[in-house]
């Protein structure tokens, strides 16, 4: 259980968030899709009024300057700037910049548009790399031709000299290998000549792919499908992009793109923004978001429109180093892009750019591939580790890849009704082919080099750490001297040391592991707080422990395994820690480290609280905090004086402490790279090598001791996880042979009727009745009153209790009954108590009562009872609502139910704690019990159940019964160290000796009574206090039954092992036969009646359950299993370890009988058929 | 479905265009001679694709034909009655359909429906009012520019260029400046920028001083055409009153200034432009430069003279000029 279920809760949260982003993707998708053919209807139809060869024509067109930049592009450059100057567009000037091509490029332009230098005071409004010379035509035909030689400085240097040089009011920047349709620009730049109060700062036009595409001098003649696969999936990766996506931006203002292709800009904007910023690869995008955030942050109206025509074709790469190159490029360009402005990341003051396209591009363009690849190194360790359902694996990948079909599709259509630029059938099919194959080899490819894009981000760390605190508002443009290029100026092409990118030679798996190194150095200092912090945590439990409760009992070595637990607990948490960490590092290392220390002082405070709750309960709290109420948990930590200033103020001073550690101490640890990696592999080591599993395991003996050494966290943790993951028995439920009896012949079986549909119903016993041979027969029926006292263990009840008995009277009572000393309790707490003891019913999955409203129809003492004409009655100092009992009781239609409501004036209350107190002590609660009785009618089965030795054990008379504690203590011959000992649990004791003293009045006050001959008393513990340390798990449910009546015959008393599930059957058995009650003859009573063996033995099979959250335990024979812990019961009911796999197997099996049964009626099965119910129904 | 309707266009395209085309063509002298429709067209022209492909063939025909063939479009189009089609389109409630029933039906020369267009020329929708305004153009002429008066939108840039376009088709009239003057004091800016234009394009002198005044105006755009249009109507006083202006204007008219300057400047802005060649701002002052080195007399010289004195300050100014004037 425990650590093991952790692959599986991530497994489930993973696939969870896995599933929402998906679906979100979907959606988002599909509505940009929708929302963006909306648009490209729109513009169309905007078109078909358009008469485009008017804006040729005339002399009040916008003036543009192209720029393109030009980089060892010498093959083709001639051509390109021919296609260029080709353009329709009366008022132009097309500037290339050679940014130091070292080939011949600049001597080609040279010769081939009759180039000269000229002489140029070039204005260095954006700071540049230097340019060595202007050129321009001798050649009328080229006078909008210039030609711009500058030092190489990369593609944003080169377009910010373009700038810088530009004359006109527009700039249209472009790839100098692109070739664009006549009349791309009169149609780029209309939307500038429709502007209105908003004004267009940027347009971006769509790209297409040329490759195999028939060009001839600079013009596109034919438009072809590629030939190759590479290009022909980018052809459908850009359809896909353009048509079904950039539209749907645009028309909601949000664009961020402009593909660095093709764009246009208003100058006098670009200008004030500085232009573009060199220090990212990204600068095409970086410019559009940076121009968006000027206008918003100016709150001037603006937009960035978009033109669906495609007028730009260029040539795709066709070779994987050279694609992967790119898209490697594209995810740094975007991650740097986006963090320089993360400032508009979900900032309402950006408008739709920060509430959803800076989010949009954060999840989606950015996150998707590193989700992805995340998502399939998850997958591969849960495949490896058995926890994937293959068949909902498959359907969720099917519905993926069909979803990406459907969309490539969708796009292909769309693509095909629009603009239709691939006329022929075959290439439409080829289109579709290329859609069917993309997922399996391109798009997991270009994940790949998105990945490999994050990698290269994560080398250069320092050099984008620097850039991204630049920031925004900050940055200046130099002022810079404008510098006069002469034409005299050596016109040699000289090679740059600047190289724009390098290759990058080592290894993959090596740089990752260099990154985990260099984060776990990092993480070791946290770890070394983390540990510390936990260390004090436990110094401070046992500081409480010692002050509280004295040494504890074997001391050392509980001592020794608490600090080995303890380790145990630091390795897995500070493993666990590190994943989130080294996550969030990638993302944000400040936010990583705020993370990592805000969790490791909760984890802390949790440790903290958990050791106060152990303090005071002596029980390490597991789930049961999942299974109460909020009103249940207030009464309980209020009751017990939980939350004061001073352990408020204690806290705070701990989260001082700990802030002050987190913040100094890490900062001082330094380790190397070996040192980092040996406590790494120390940690991982201990966490391979089973030692934590191994720690848990080790116990120091006595219950309290093995208490007080758990970690509390891992404690609660792993009990946590495994109620919210609960672990079903792995079988089906209705299999027969699994229901089978045990085949030990010592044990009670039952004989079922009809299993399948009522798992535990079966026929009668009439053996159960063992109170016959005992007592005399009345004249009248017998009265039934059950005492439980709370908390009344063995432990200190009864002859040779093992803490000495601190029960005078009813000890003295049960020399007088039948006396059952090794009875057993079926809860840990009291929740179990009504449906055990009363209706022998089983405990679903929080106990019967936690069922409520789907309690199934059920029969009790209580309803039978009522049915043969009994009175029947409920009595609780306390709040009956408490664990739903007042619904319980209700149900079955218990007449009088008296609790702390019903207590008018003249009754004193229990002292309060914060306020809180539980209600009525034992002597009030019987006073109030006579008082209602008087009224009673006869025969009556009263319920009675006390509650003034529950924590905190405050009572009124306090000081009377320490002073009988004291005096306890002599009598039983205590020494005075031993009695020293006793002082620190004085309170839990005084309040026992306060319940024997009531039940001593109860019992004086009957003997008064003319009911009292025929009345019989059981008196029983709803459980054994477990605030006075325990002895072993069994402890937890020993209690005492005590049969007391005028009407018996003989006293005895029994050392067999029963408990209260048999209490119900045994008396209603008694009843018909000594008095011929009506009772059913099947019956779904878990207990077959108590035995009435005067020597120790264990006829029967019966589950136990400790919290409101795990069952547990199960006894059968003298044997009694916990988790996978298996004891042998000795005749003192004591627990001693035995290893015994056949034997271990059998009660396996014993209590997966118990549980496939219970799964039943947790699944909303039935107890019991109509025709038996509604007979004996109340 | 999108694959029949696509066959079914083919189909009337092969039977109507050359019918279409031939009877455009035919010289038709007679004015009330009517067309002769073969049955079978009839019939195919029952259907209303057919009609509109027939529209769509006028209109884009119409677009690029005057003379008799262009009333041949207009005949043939009443003939069929095809108008009825574009009616019932101007009434329709899709801004697309009803703008394409404006344009069909100015472009079809239908007078008669000038009002009812009219009444478009303020439509919440961009392309009905701009169709509508073009549409009055094309009906009435410089008359029609009377919606200026009332309309309530800006005209863009866009609508502005389409606007002069379809004047040329008029004949201009002979003095239209009084409505000029009247425009130059409307609300709406755009229209003042309009009519501005129009004065510039049509050269009408007599409204120099009224765009001048506009030079006043808040809207920077409104005084960056008042600058252009003062160009084209330029008189001798025009250089001295954009010189005195200059100080008062944003960079971007500034520099127009200058421009403007380069060919309506004389000697009597040396003074101003010789200060601005010691401003830090470059671009004001390669332009001054570039003002004095062309307009002015001798500035050319001058210039040269000033970049000897002060080289470190302009001597680069001097190359830069020289090379772009080729002097």
């Amino acid at each position: 259980m425990t650590w093991s279920t952790i692959p599986e809760i991530f497994f489930e949260v993973i696939t969870a968030l896995v599933f929402i982003y998906s679906a979100l993707l979907v959606i988002v998708y599909v509505l940009i899709a929708l929302y963006s053919i909306g648009g490209t209807k729109n513009y169309l139809r905007k078109n078909s009024f358009t008469d485009y060869r008017l804006l040729a024509a005339s002399p009040h067109i916008p003036s543009v300057s192209v720029l393109a930049p030009a980089y060892n592009e010498g093959k083709t450059i001639v051509e390109n700037v021919r296609s260029l100057l080709s353009i329709y567009y009366s008022n132009l000037e097309v500037i290339i910049i050679n940014d130091g091509s070292k080939d011949d490029s600049l001597v080609q332009l040279i010769e081939a548009y009759q180039l000269e230098k000229v002489d140029f005071l070039v204005n260095y409004q954006i700071h540049t790399k230097e340019v060595r010379g202007i050129y321009r035509s001798k050649n009328p035909v080229y006078n909008k031709l210039v030609v711009v030689d500058k030092v190489n400085g990369g593609k944003a240097d080169a377009l910010n000299v373009g700038i810088n040089i530009a004359s006109n009011d527009y700039l249209v920047c472009i790839d100098v290998d692109c070739v664009l349709e006549q009349d791309a620009l009169l149609k780029m730049m209309k939307p500038f000549m429709e502007q209105t109060d908003e004004r267009v700062i940027a347009s971006g036009g769509v790209v297409r792919i040329a490759n195999s595409c028939i060009i001839e001098d600079g013009r596109l003649v034919k438009v072809k499908l590629p030939d190759d696969y590479l290009p022909r999936v980018q052809t459908l990766e850009y359809i896909r992009a353009f048509i079904l996506g950039r539209m749907a931006w645009s028309r909601l203002n949000g664009l961020m793109l402009i593909s660095g292709a093709f764009g246009a800009f208003d100058k006098d904007i670009v200008l004030k923004c500085g232009g573009y910023n060199h220090n990212t690869v990204g600068e095409d995008m970086e410019l559009v978001v940076r121009m968006r955030r000027y206008m918003e942050e100016r709150k001037e109206k603006y937009r960035v429109t978009y033109i669906p025509d495609p007028l730009c074709w260029t040539e795709a790469p066709a070779t994987y180093t050279i694609l992967g190159r790119q898209r490697n490029r594209w995810t740094r360009g975007t991650y740097e892009t986006l963090m320089l402005h993360k400032k508009m990341f979900f900032n309402p003051k950006y408008g739709i750019m920060g509430l959803l396209s800076y989010p949009y591009w954060f999840f989606y363009e950015l996150s998707a591939p590193l989700i992805e690849f995340l998502g399939f190194v998850a997958f591969f360790f849960f495949a490896i580790a058995g926890l994937i359902d293959w068949s909902f694996f498959f359907l969720y990948l099917l519905m993926i890849i069909f979803f990406g079909y459907a969309y490539s599709a969708f796009a292909i259509l769309m693509e095909v009704t629009s603009y239709n630029m691939y006329r022929r059938r075959t290439d439409i099919l080829r289109l579709i082919l290329t859609a069917i194959s993309e997922p399996f080899y391109f798009h997991s490819f270009v994940v790949w080099s998105a990945i490999k894009g994050f990698i290269d981000l994560l080398k250069k760390n320092k050099g984008w750490g620097e850039m991204t605190r630049q920031g925004f508002a900050k940055k200046t443009t130099p002022q810079v001297q404008p510098v006069l290029v002469t034409a005299t100026t050596a016109t040699t092409v000289v090679a740059s040391a600047d190289l724009p990118e390098r290759e990058n030679k080592q290894p993959a798996v090596l740089t990752v592991f260099l990154l985990l190194l260099r984060v776990g150095r990092k993480y070791t200092g946290f770890a070394v707080v983390l540990a510390m912090l936990l260390l004090l945590c436990r110094f401070v439990e046992w500081g409480l422990d010692l002050y509280t409760y004295g040494t504890p009992l074997f001391a050392a070595k509980t001592l020794m395994i608490s600090v080995l637990q303890d380790a145990s607990f630091i390795v897995k948490a500070t493993v666990a820690l590190f994943i989130p960490f080294l996550v969030l590092y990638f993302i944000h290392k400040k936010t990583a480290v705020v993370f990592l220390s805000v969790l490791s002082i909760l984890l802390c405070l949790t440790q903290l609280s958990l050791s106060e709750y152990f303090i005071k309960t002596l029980v390490p709290l597991g789930a049961d905090l999942w299974s109460y109420s909020w009103n249940d948990i207030r009464q309980t930590v209020g009751a017990s004086g939980g939350i004061n200033i001073t352990v408020t103020l204690l806290l705070l001073l701990f989260v001082l402490l700990s802030v002050a550690a987190l913040a100094v101490i890490p900062k001082k640890i330094k380790p190397g790279n070996a040192t980092a990696l040996l406590v790494a592999l120390v940690y991982t080591g201990l966490l391979m090598s089973g030692f934590t599993s191994k720690a848990e395991e080790w116990k120091p003996g006595p219950e309290n001791s093995n208490n007080l050494a758990i970690n509390k966290t891992n404690f609660f943790i792993a009990k946590s996880l495994e109620y919210f993951f609960p672990m079903e028995p792995d079988v089906d439920i209705y299999a027969a042979n699994y229901l089978l009896s045990p085949t030990d012949k010592s044990i009670v079986k039952f004989r079922y009727t009809d299993e399948k549909q009522y798992p535990f119903l079966h026929v009668t016993d009439s053996s159960a009745d063992v109170f016959t041979p005992f007592f005399d027969t009345a004249a009248v029926h017998p009265n039934i009153v059950i005492i439980a006292v709370e908390g009344l263990g063995r432990a200190f009840c009864g002859d040779g209790a093992y803490l000495g008995s601190f029960t005078p009277f009813i000890d003295s009572l049960a020399g007088k009954s039948l006396y059952w000393e090794n009875f057993l309790s079926e809860g840990g707490r009291t929740f179990a108590l009504l449906p055990s003891l009363t209706a022998s019913l089983p405990f679903a999955s929080n106990g019967f009562l936690e069922m409520k409203g789907h309690m199934p129809d059920h029969l009790s003492l209580f309803s039978i009872l009522k049915n043969n004409h009994y009175q029947t009655g409920f009595y609780y100092g306390g709040d009956s609502r408490f664990d739903n009992m007042d619904y319980f009781l209700q149900r079955n239609g218990v007449e009088h139910i008296v609790d702390e409501a019903a207590f008018a004036g003249g009754y004193t209350k229990m002292p309060a704690v914060n306020g809180f107190t539980w209600g009525y002590d034992d002597k009030e609660l019987f006073r109030k019990y006579f008082e209602t009785l008087t009224a009673a009618k006869e025969p009556y089965c009263n319920f009675l159940l006390t509650v003034a030795s529950h924590n905190p054990f405050l009572i009124n008379n306090e000081d009377v019964y320490l002073q009988k504690f004291e005096a306890r203590m002599n009598a039983l011959g205590f020494s005075d160290k031993v009695k020293q000992q006793y002082r620190n649990y004085k309170y839990q004791y005084a309040s026992i000796l306060f319940a024997d003293d009531a039940v001593r009045q109860l019992i004086e006050q009957y003997r008064q009574r003319p009911d009292f001959d025929h009345t019989v008393f059981l008196i029983t513990g709803d459980h054994r206090m477990p605030e006075i340390p325990m002895n072993s798990k069994i402890d937890r449910y020993h209690v005492p039954l005590i049969v007391y009546s005028p009407l018996l015959k003989r006293r005895s008393t029994f050392s067999s092992v029963s408990t209260h599930f048999d209490i119900t059957p045994t008396l209603l058995q008694w009843l018909h036969r000594q008095y011929a009650l009506q009772i059913p003859d099947t019956v779904s009573w878990l207990g077959s009646g108590i035995d009435s063996s005067r020597s120790f033995r264990n006829i029967h099979a019966y589950p136990l359950m400790q919290t409101k959250t795990d069952i547990n335990d199960f006894i059968m024979g003298d044997y009694m299993l916990n988790g996978s812990d298996l004891y042998k019961i000795n005749t003192r009911l004591e627990l001693e370890p035995v290893s015994n796999n056949a034997l271990e197997e059998q009660l396996k099996a014993g209590f997966d009988r118990f549980k496939i049964r219970n799964t039943v009626i947790i699944n909303g099965g039935r107890l019991l058929p109509d025709s038996i119910f509604k007979r004996f129904a109340p | 479905m999108l694959k029949y309707r696509f066959l079914y266009k083919k189909s009337i395209r092969n039977k109507l265009e050359v019918w279409i085309t031939q009877s455009i063509l035919d010289d038709i002298s007679d004015e009330g001679a009517a067309f002769e429709i073969p049955e079978k067209f009839r019939r195919i022209l029952q259907n209303k694709v057919a009609r509109q492909f027939v529209i769509d063939e006028l209109v884009s025909s119409k677009k690029n034909l005057t003379g008799t063939a262009g009333n041949n479009i207009v005949k043939l189009y009443e003939e069929l009655d095809l108008k009825k089609d574009s009616l019932e389109k101007m009434s329709s409630t899709q801004w697309y359909i009803k703008a394409k029933g404006i344009q069909e039906l100015y472009l079809m020369d239908q007078n008669d429906m000038l009002k009812r267009i009219y009444k478009n020329i303020n439509s919440r929708n961009e392309y009905i009012r701009m169709e509508a305004q073009t549409g009055i153009i094309h009906m009435s002429g410089f008359d029609g520019l009377r919606f200026l008066d009332v309309v309530a939108y800006p005209l863009t840039e866009w609508q502005q260029l389409k606007l002069l376009d379809q004047l040329k088709l008029n004949d201009v009239k002979e003095n239209f400046s009084q409505s000029i003057i009247r425009w130059l004091t409307s609300h709406n800016d755009t229209v003042i920028i309009f009519a501005l234009k129009l004065a510039a394009e049509y050269q009408q002198f007599s409204v120099h001083n009224d765009a001048a005044r506009a030079l006043h105006h808040t809207n920077g755009n409104v005084r960056y055409q008042a600058i252009k249009t003062l160009k084209r109507l330029a008189n001798e006083t025009t250089a001295s009153l954009l010189a005195n202006h200059f100080p008062k204007e944003n960079q971007r008219n500034r520099l127009l200034i200058l421009e403007v300057l380069t060919d309506i400047g004389s000697v009597e802005q040396t003074n101003f432009l010789e200060n601005l060649l010691n401003v830090k701002d470059i671009t004001i002052q390669l332009k001054a430069a570039t003002a004095l080195a062309k307009a002015i007399p001798g500035g050319n010289e001058l210039l040269y003279q000033k970049a000897i004195a002060q080289p470190d300050l302009l001597s680069a100014v001097y190359l830069h000029v020289k090379a772009a004037l080729k002097l």
